[in-house]
């Protein structure tokens, strides 16, 4: 229920008129050709470290989760956008169109501090450009309405909730507080020759401020605030590792994702801490938050890995575990992978001996459950205990990706440990995660489950068991129970994608773990069809929704960016062309064919170190060049190829024909390759 | 779920929900202006304020009343250790929409860091067995709450230790065990802790 608020219906000149204005807004973008996946169009308008974001829904609305800015058109009524895109689907300059009879109306909006980045206000300058596309002249008239907000999709988390009368306009010259100034105030109203446009502006805050906190956001033109943000987020892009893929939908894809892992972030207790989106899921979750800190720092985002990671050192309980929600076990393990993720990729992390003496509380803690189970004596009792996580395993039970985790904390600890010089403690936790791992495989087959169940009771949705294949990698990649689990779940869902609740609703990244699974289990067309489908199931801002019907491509109220597919789509890719997760650096694991017409991966963190890489296949040879790392690096042949004959000194065969491997230092490798079966 | 583990966690979650939903938004006003009143009348303020359910405005008249007062006795440290504990379960309405009342997750764990340090204190001074059963008892719900549940067994067990004769904590202790045992099947489990704000 909307409560009616200030409407402002003036009429006023046009300021800015076609002669010797900027170009069309649709020249930049046209936002309609732009795909989206879903039937619900929408866009973020959000910054890094800001609490609050704007949320242009499929009426072309601006809402912050308290209050709204709409417009109506000449016609006395609303105009849906078809599409609401992000420039070439990832730069986060919004595009918006409507049509109001005669008349194209085209919306492009930009989001900045509004002060500073260690403010907490968001400002926002939206240009509104219509265009007369009939022969004949056109009324153009657009108004701008504010109301404050009944039950909407999200609420923001902070801060005070505004009465309506409190929504103020900027008068531009006035004093007290206000939310948004409008350039003719209150709207316009022209009438427009044939291919005659004219543009106006607005600007607005995500809190009420100071006027003259107004007037200092709109005295920067729109072009330049939009310029300052390109540049913002094009210097944001070239931070990190540089994917040259001849993939351009890919690469724009993995843009797009970093995006949202950047802006779903906020400043807490003097740092920085993940968020689970910039709407709905404003709040912490170790479980989305490890993912996120992962592909960041595998993406090369180290120092945004790194306070990440910090943050989350910081949720640590007085008796050693993490956790960041009620039940959900997963997060003591998944709190020590992501330090392991983040601290020592690459390698030379000063302060690790305190995360690695933190990381060994959290191992005690967990050696401290495994004994009272151990002389608890019951059948599972040498698993961490039952949870409630009340998220997406909806059950209560001792549930197996809970210890798949913990395991893989246990290695995260370990080798944390031996970084920070702390032998003895690295060798004790390495013993024990050897008797975790028997205990968990003891117990696998105790459940009689063939493949990874839910739950060591069996029951509940299939979703932590998945990481006991990657990134847990609990079991080992040609273990069965992997492929059979794959295959069950593959099976049920028709797809990649797996099914959530029911065979129509799709989840977008409960599934991904099992991409990375096949690359290492030798599978690329596998790991191929989970990233056709998270490149697919995307919106025309590049962002994913959590989970939605596939039949009507709805989300609901479940409103886009969800940052862990896109840590999904990013970790993915990336490893499908460089994985050290190991002992063995691995090479193009599942590059496409596209790629092999000569690719390049430039400044991408290793545990042994930065690399570049580059690729390519001319014909029968395969080539690659790669920064020489101090240990064995193993080389995946094109998509259907295999060693023709024997690898050339000091190249050995690899594991099967697809691949060949390279001694420690080795920095270059041309393999003949012929097509095989 | 279980029918009395679901009876619980209802009740709970019913009683925080009302005393909260009708409550207006306070997750900006709960910053009051610098409280300036005797520590024991502090004290009592956020004692009044926890009997009407409002932990997270407490908060601040407790952090004022325990840096003042001049005996450092253990039931103020429990009193607001409880108050902590319960102000990171609290749910408000922000436009008709019910929400955590605490900001987020990792406000949440600050202030069970803080709680977990004023139980360990409230231990420290703990005069006998029975208080240090009551105390035991509160880190043990607390425990339970969260999904802790071998180290609420452990506190559980602990409680009952320092205070035999009262049944309660081998009672939750047991309920919790047979948790552990069998989840899917458990029909016990612990009970809600009893009040602890007493006066100093």
């Amino acid at each position: 229920m909307i409560r009616p608020g200030l409407t402002l219906v003036l009429l006023g000149l046009a300021t800015l008129t076609s002669c010797g204005a900027p170009s069309p807004l649709r020249e930049a973008c046209e936002p309609d050709s732009i795909p989206d996946a879903y039937a619900r169009a929408g866009a973020a308008l959000m910054w890094p470290g800001m609490p609050r974001a704007f949320h242009v829904d499929d009426r072309g609305q601006l809402s912050n989760g308290l209050w709204r800015m709409r417009f109506r058109f000449a016609s006395g009524s609303e105009r849906a956008p078809r599409r609401v895109a992000y420039q070439d689907r990832w730069l986060p300059i919004v595009h918006w169109a409507c049509h109001d009879g005669a008349v194209r109306w085209d919306f492009e909006a930009v989001a900045f501090p509004a002060r500073s980045e260690l403010d907490s206000v968001l400002a926002v300058s939206l240009v509104a450009e219509a265009t007369n596309t009939s022969p004949a002249a056109a009324v153009a008239e657009l108004a701008a309405t504010l109301d404050t907000l009944s039950s909407p999709v999200f609420v923001a988390v902070e801060g005070e909730t505004p009465e309506s009368v409190d929504l103020r306009w900027g008068s531009g010259h006035g004093s007290g507080l206000a939310v948004a100034r409008a350039e003719a105030p209150g709207g316009v109203r022209w009438s427009l020759r044939p291919g005659e446009r004219r543009r106006t502006r607005f600007v607005l805050t995500s809190h009420r401020v100071d006027e003259r906190d107004l007037e200092d956001v709109a005295r920067p033109s729109h072009a330049q605030r939009q310029g300052m943000v390109r540049d913002y987020w094009t210097r944001q892009m070239d931070a990190g590792t540089a994917f040259e893929l001849n993939d351009p939908e890919l690469e724009a894809a993995m843009r797009a994702a970093r995006v949202v892992l950047l802006a779903c972030r906020e400043r807490w207790n003097g740092g920085w801490i993940p968020i689970g989106g910039p709407f709905q899921y404003r709040d912490t979750w170790l479980r989305d938050g490890a993912r996120l800190v992962s592909a960041l720092a595998v993406t090369g985002y180290t120092n945004e890995a790194r306070e990440a990671a910090l943050g989350f050192a910081k949720l640590q309980w007085p008796h050693g575990p993490f956790l960041t929600q009620r039940g959900q076990l997963d997060g003591p393990g998944q709190a020590l992978w992501l330090f392991d993720q983040a601290f020592l990729r690459p390698p030379g992390y000063a302060e690790l001996p305190a995360i690695a003496a933190q990381a060994a509380r959290c191992w005690r803690w967990s050696e401290s459950q495994r004994d009272l189970g151990r002389q608890s004596g019951w059948r599972f009792g040498r698993m961490l205990p039952f949870a409630e996580p009340r998220d997406n395993e909806l059950t209560r039970a001792q549930l197996v990706g809970n210890d798949a985790w913990m395991i893989a904390g246990y290695a995260a600890a370990a080798r944390l440990a031996g970084a920070a010089g702390q032998r003895s403690d690295s060798i004790a936790i390495e013993q024990t995660r050897v008797a975790y791992l028997d205990d968990f495989r003891a117990a696998l087959a105790l459940t009689g489950s063939d493949d990874v169940p839910p739950s060591w009771q069996g029951v509940g949705r299939d979703w932590g068991n998945i990481a006991a294949c990657w990134p847990a990698r609990v079991l080992d990649p040609q273990d069965p129970r992997c492929e059979r689990l794959a295959a069950r779940l593959w099976a049920r869902s028709g797809g990649a994608m797996l099914t959530y609740a029911n065979a129509d609703s799709l989840q977008s990244y409960v599934g991904a773990d099992l991409g990375t699974w096949a690359l290492l289990d030798g599978r690329p067309a596998a790991a191929d069809s989970v990233l056709r489908e998270l490149l697919f199931w995307r919106n025309a801002s590049g962002a994913h929704a959590e989970y939605f019907s596939r039949s009507a491509r709805d989300f609901g109220r479940n409103l886009p960016p969800h940052p862990t597919p896109a840590a999904a789509l990013l970790s993915l890719v990336r490893n499908a062309l460089v994985y050290d997760d190991g002992d063995t650096l691995m090479l193009t694991l599942g590059a496409r064919a596209d790629w092999w017409r000569g690719a390049s991966v430039k400044r991408a963190p290793t545990r042994w170190g930065t690399i570049d890489l580059r690729f390519e296949r001319d014909g029968d040879d395969a080539t690659w060049e790669w920064t020489p790392m101090p240990v064995w690096t193993l080389l995946r042949l094109p998509p259907g190829a295999r060693v023709d004959g024997a690898p050339a000194p000091p190249l050995l065969p690899g594991p099967d024909p697809t691949s060949v491997l390279a001694p420690p230092g080795t920095g270059r490798a041309r393999v003949r390759v012929g097509e095989g079966s | 779920m279980s029918g009395r583990w679901l009876a619980v966690a209802a009740v709970i979650a019913a009683l925080t929900a009302l005393a909260c939903a009708q409550r207006p938004d306070h997750r900006v006003a709960h910053r009051p202006a610098a409280i300036d009143m005797p520590p024991a009348a502090a004290y009592d303020t956020a004692t009044a304020l926890v009997v009407r359910k409002e932990y997270r405005a407490s908060l601040p008249y407790y952090r004022y009343a325990l840096g003042r007062l001049q005996d450092d006795h253990w039931s103020p440290h429990v009193a607001f250790a409880v108050a902590l504990g319960n102000a990171t379960l609290g749910y408000t309405t922000r436009c008709g929409v019910m929400v955590a009342e605490t900001r987020s997750s990792a406000e949440r764990i600050q202030l069970l860091q803080e709680a977990f340090a004023h139980f360990e204190r409230a231990a420290q001074l703990a005069p006998d067995g029975p208080t240090r059963a009551r105390i035991l008892g509160a880190v043990a719900n607390l425990f339970f709450v969260y999904g802790f549940s071998w180290d609420s067994f452990v506190a559980y067990r602990q409680a009952h230790e320092a205070n035999p004769k009262a049944a309660v904590w081998a009672r939750d202790g047991d309920a919790l065990m047979d948790m552990l045992h069998d989840p899917l099947h458990a029909t016990r489990a612990p009970s809600p802790p009893d009040s602890v704000a007493a006066r100093p």
